[in-house]
């Protein structure tokens, strides 16, 4: 056990001095992942793909985003057709077209899964700004399908962070994160998210296909994809408002 | 001439011409849904006779038509319905009541005679309105669902729509009206909405101011309903639970007493559980609320989200004065892409009638496209 131990400082020791040695602190690892992840506006198309044992359902939508605290969603599925999400700041409405209704959903529900999803209302409305609301600390180097990573610990530093501590594995090259694991105030890990794929746009490297994984249920994984990613896409301020929401 | 009809011509006229600036974003889209609920009933007091059980089944076909242009939406939900068995005599029942709602179950024809004709078809039109958004205000106008609902089942203010409690889970039929929402910023707006009748003076008016307000939405409201006015106010808020509440006071133009309504709820979830409760005061009885026209009502429920596709629920409606209410089990399957199965145990007593305790259980099975 001692020995294992050794070997894990030795390891972290080592990835951190690789770190240091390549110029890059933690502030700087995780500035790039952020700016990597952060935008002005964006417009895609999104699929989600639910997995629960062998099941598989998708859902499709239409996002547009301005900023970390602004986004709308439209769901194109025949199953959720119409029905439209509205994020601003840390409210969320959802609209049911077919009973004419919006709904404020309350706070407490912003953990649980979303249209039936791994993805969290909470995980979804949560910003890609990591260095607003976590101290990072370089825990060392890792390998991810063969890519060289960092592994950087995330503590939340506000309360509004939806992990207490994160782990992430931020690719040494294109700084972005490939994998991440979640993790509760007990310590428990609560999910554990994968980048299946990055796409290079503009100068610019963009997770575009993700997996999360619930470790709190058996068998289950999300898998969201993003397509006709448009970042910078112009933006009428007024789809962020609650008229556009019933529109 | 009926706004429906005013309004079937204009969702017409828009379908057909969408404004000229908004040509090259028009689209159209056609979606919908079949549901079959077959289902067993048992009402008596102990007994078991062939009287005693019925049977019945509502096969149903939606169809949503959407048209949308950059300022203007034309909607048209319409559903034709093959009832049999007890399903069809609710139907005549219903239809030959006279108590006809603007999106009441259409039957053609006559009742028969003897209740042996236990197959029939029937039409529903829920909703049909042409919409148009301007920079500054949206004006709507048909058959449209006009919610200003807080609660999942109470809502006193809630004043143009009528529960429908037949399915199950609550759902709010739609009202003929025409309807001019004005947004005051992102989060704030002012909605007046009138839904005359035949007699214009017997009909629903009213104007809501609502905001979202150091994270409380709330709204105000006051409307013109009938031979009386009607105050309101009702709010949605987050402290570690959510909370709502609902208070209406109508003031008839009589000057006899107004009637005062409220409810108020609290909904809270635990790991995959999530529950709801709502209480409801109805100063007013039957004449105020002729669905719930007990003093004091008490609605639960729990949701268990077994698994992503799997979940159950129970829900109870109790009316405390009279002891009467019902029960609702009910397990929901996402059994394939865009289809739902449902099986369900619903459980009544009402001390009231001769048959005071009433069981049904059914399925309910939809494929959307």
């Amino acid at each position: 056990m001692q020995l294992f131990k050794s070997a894990a400082l030795a390891v972290v020791c080592a990835g951190v001095a690789a770190a240091a040695a390549s110029g890059q602190s933690v502030e700087d690892i995780l500035a790039r992942l952020d700016a990597n992840v952060s935008y002005e506006s964006i417009r895609y198309s999104g699929r989600m793909e639910i997995t629960v044992g062998g099941e598989t359902r998708y859902k499709t939508m239409d996002v547009i985003a301005e900023g970390t605290n602004k986004a709308f969603a439209e769901f194109t599925n025949p199953e959720d057709r119409g029905t439209r999400y509205l994020k601003l700041d840390k409210n969320l409405w959802i609209y049911f077209p077919k009973e004419q209704d919006t709904v404020k959903i309350s706070g407490h529900l912003l953990k649980e899964g979303m249209m039936g999803s791994d993805v969290s209302y909470e995980d979804a409305l949560e910003s890609a700004d990591y260095r607003a609301r976590y101290s990072p600390a370089l825990k060392g180097e890792d390998t991810v399908n063969g890519r060289r990573c960092y592994v950087v610990e995330l503590s939340a530093k506000v309360p509004t962070a939806s992990y207490d501590k994160q782990l992430l594995w931020i690719d040494a090259e294109r700084f972005v994160r490939l994998k991440a694991e979640m993790y509760a105030k007990s310590g428990k890990l609560l999910k554990v998210g994968y980048t299946l794929d990055v796409v290079h746009l503009g100068d610019r490297w963009f997770p575009a296909r993700t997996e999360l994984v619930s470790k709190l249920r058996n068998n289950t994984k999300t898998v969201f994809s993003m397509d006709r990613i448009d970042i910078g896409a112009a933006v009428d301020d007024r789809q962020f408002s609650l008229a556009a929401l019933s529109k | 001439m009926k706004i429906t009809t005013l309004a079937a011509a204009a969702v017409i006229a828009g379908m057909i011409a969408a404004p000229a600036s908004a040509q090259d974003t028009a689209s159209w889209s056609l979606g919908g849904s079949v549901t079959a609920q077959p289902y067993a009933a048992y009402a008596g007091n102990g007994s078991l006779g062939a009287a005693d059980f019925s049977y019945g089944s509502d096969t149903t076909l939606g169809l949503d038509l959407r048209a949308l242009g950059e300022r203007a939406r034309a909607e048209a939900s319409v559903e034709a319905a093959v009832l049999t068995g007890a399903s069809a005599l609710a139907a005549w029942a219903a239809s030959a009541s006279g108590l006809a709602r603007p999106d009441e179950l259409l039957v053609p024809g006559t009742a028969p005679a003897a209740p042996a004709a236990e197959t029939l078809v029937a039409f529903r039109l829920r909703t049909l309105y042409l919409k148009l958004d301007f920079d500054w205000a949206s004006l709507t106008a048909g058959r449209q669902v006009v919610n200003y609902n807080r609660g999942v089942l109470w809502s006193p203010t809630d004043l143009f729509n009528e529960l429908d409690l037949t399915g199950l889970s609550p759902v709010r039929l739609g009202s003929d009206a025409l309807r001019a929402a004005v947004p005051l910023g992102a989060t704030a707006g002012l909605d007046l909405v009138a839904a005359p009748t035949t007699a214009p003076a017997d009909g629903r008016y009213s104007a809501r101011l609502s905001a979202l307000i150091a994270g409380v939405d709330g709204a105000l409201t006051a409307a013109r309903a009938g031979k009386g006015w009607m105050f309101g106010a009702d709010f949605k808020a987050d402290i570690e639970v959510g909370i709502y509440g609902d208070v209406a006071c109508s003031l008839p133009d009589s000057g006899q007493a107004g009637a005062l309504r409220a409810a108020a709820g609290v909904d809270w979830s635990i790991g995959d559980f999530v529950m709801a409760a709502e209480y409801y005061y109805n100063g007013g009885g039957a004449e105020a609320d002729p669905l719930f026209p007990g003093t004091h009502n008490l609605y639960a429920s729990l949701l268990w989200n077994a698994t992503e596709l799997f979940s159950l629920s129970e829900t109870v409606i109790w009316d405390i004065a009279d002891g009467s209410g019902t029960a609702l089990l009910l397990g929901s399957l996402s059994a394939a892409q865009n289809a739902t199965f449902q099986a369900y145990l619903k459980a009544g007593y009402d001390p009231a009638l001769a048959a005071r305790a009433g069981v049904q259980a059914g399925l309910n099975i939809e494929v959307k496209f």
